[in-house]
């Protein structure tokens, strides 16, 4: 991947196409786990690979490409939470949420089920979310929802790796304590 | 953080945790601990389970992205950059609207007045006219050929000189009471 960086470095615009094939999966989820709107997400993820093709002839250690890319998904996320929470004032509070279109007819199926699956998990993600730091719900987030390893976040978040670990340490005491939470994935591993 | 669990030779909860962040940090004797305890690795997996399932759980329950990425070339404008594009000309085209609409009624509004001041000065002008040839309808001329300017005339005489409709009412009503025509 490596070599594909060097070349999307050069301008090689089927080189950077690859690229994006290979990570848009990840940038669109990351995005996703922390909006929770899919429209805004698909628009987000556009939005930090063009980002991402102006800049990447200034990008040095082409290694490093991965955590780049995350680094400016997480910085285009806050921007949009910071502009969510801004516009928030003027809107009335039902105003921005996707709401999923309710089909009584479908209440005893199995799409009906995962729906009500899906949304206690949101459900969980949100109340843990609100029991964490903000800096613990990143790199719990980082860690265990993006799979990201302990120097990848370090290098996201510019930390050092003992700040990343002692966050992530006080994250999982939390989440060890979410009773909920563990429940719902222990029923759902069985 | 590193409280050791009731039972001395099993790692306690702050350890499990250490182990699941990153086993390297965990002090010696708990690495070879738990290296060798079955129980200890158990305890290990399952809280790494549960953090790998949340992981799994999250991604089977993030709807699929319906819309290709694409960055064709140089003119490729972000959405969110559209999207700003379109609010600002929208902004600007709302300022336009409001400058203009409080110019237009500015603009309106005192001339409205002036007018409206001036048709009263007018129809002032006008009743005060009216009112003079009331007092004395003949011309300036005849008033002072007349040589008075107030005749101060009552309605007695005025009602002689000028009767009401119906003849002559107070002649002919002293008449019906028998009084005597002169």
């Amino acid at each position: 991947m490596t070599d594909t960086v060097m070349q999307a470095r050069e301008g090689n615009r089927p080189a950077f196409e690859r690229l994006i094939d290979h990570y848009q999966g990840d940038i669109y989820r990351l995005i996703f786990y922390r909006i929770r709107s899919r429209m805004d997400a698909e628009d987000l993820t556009q939005d930090v690979f063009v980002r991402a093709y102006r800049s990447i002839s200034r990008i040095r250690e082409p290694h490093k490409f991965r955590s780049w890319l995350f680094r400016i998904a997480i910085n285009r996320v806050n921007d949009y939470l910071r502009k969510k929470r801004v516009r928030s004032i003027f809107k009335s509070s039902d105003e921005g949420t996707e709401v999923q279109p309710a089909d009584t007819d479908f209440q005893d199926t199995p799409e009906a089920l995962d729906q009500v699956l899906k949304e206690d998990f949101w459900r969980h993600i949100e109340r843990i979310a609100a029991k964490l730091s903000k800096m613990e719900h990143e790199v719990f987030m980082l860690r265990f929802m993006d799979n990201l390893n302990i120097n990848e976040i370090a290098r996201i978040l510019k930390k050092s790796e003992s700040t990343v670990k002692t966050h992530l340490y006080r994250a999982l005491a939390k989440f060890k304590k979410e009773k909920g939470l563990r429940q719902f994935l222990q029923e759902d591993l069985t | 953080m590193n409280t050791h669990s009731p039972d001395e030779r099993h790692l306690g909860e702050d350890h499990i945790l250490q182990a699941v962040i990153d086993d390297a940090d965990l002090p010696a004797l708990q690495q070879q601990h738990l290296a060798e305890c079955s129980r200890c690795q158990a305890d290990r997996e399952r809280l790494e389970n549960e953090l790998a399932h949340l992981g799994k759980m999250a991604q089977r329950y993030t709807p699929q992205p319906l819309k290709r990425i694409r960055v064709a070339d140089e003119k490729t404008r972000s959405p969110f950059f559209i999207r700003g594009f379109a609010f600002s000309a929208a902004a600007v085209a709302a300022v336009f609207i409001v400058v203009w609409a409080t110019f237009l009624i500015r603009s309106q509004q005192p001339g409205r007045i002036g007018n409206l001041a001036q048709d009263m000065v007018e129809a002032e002008r006008l009743m005060t006219e009216i009112n003079v040839l009331v007092e004395n309808a003949l011309p300036q001329a005849y008033l002072d050929i007349v040589g008075e300017t107030n005749l101060n005339l009552d309605e007695d005489f005025m009602d002689f000189l000028i009767p009401t409709d119906g003849g002559a009412p107070r002649i002919s009503a002293f008449a019906k009471k028998g009084s005597i025509l002169c």
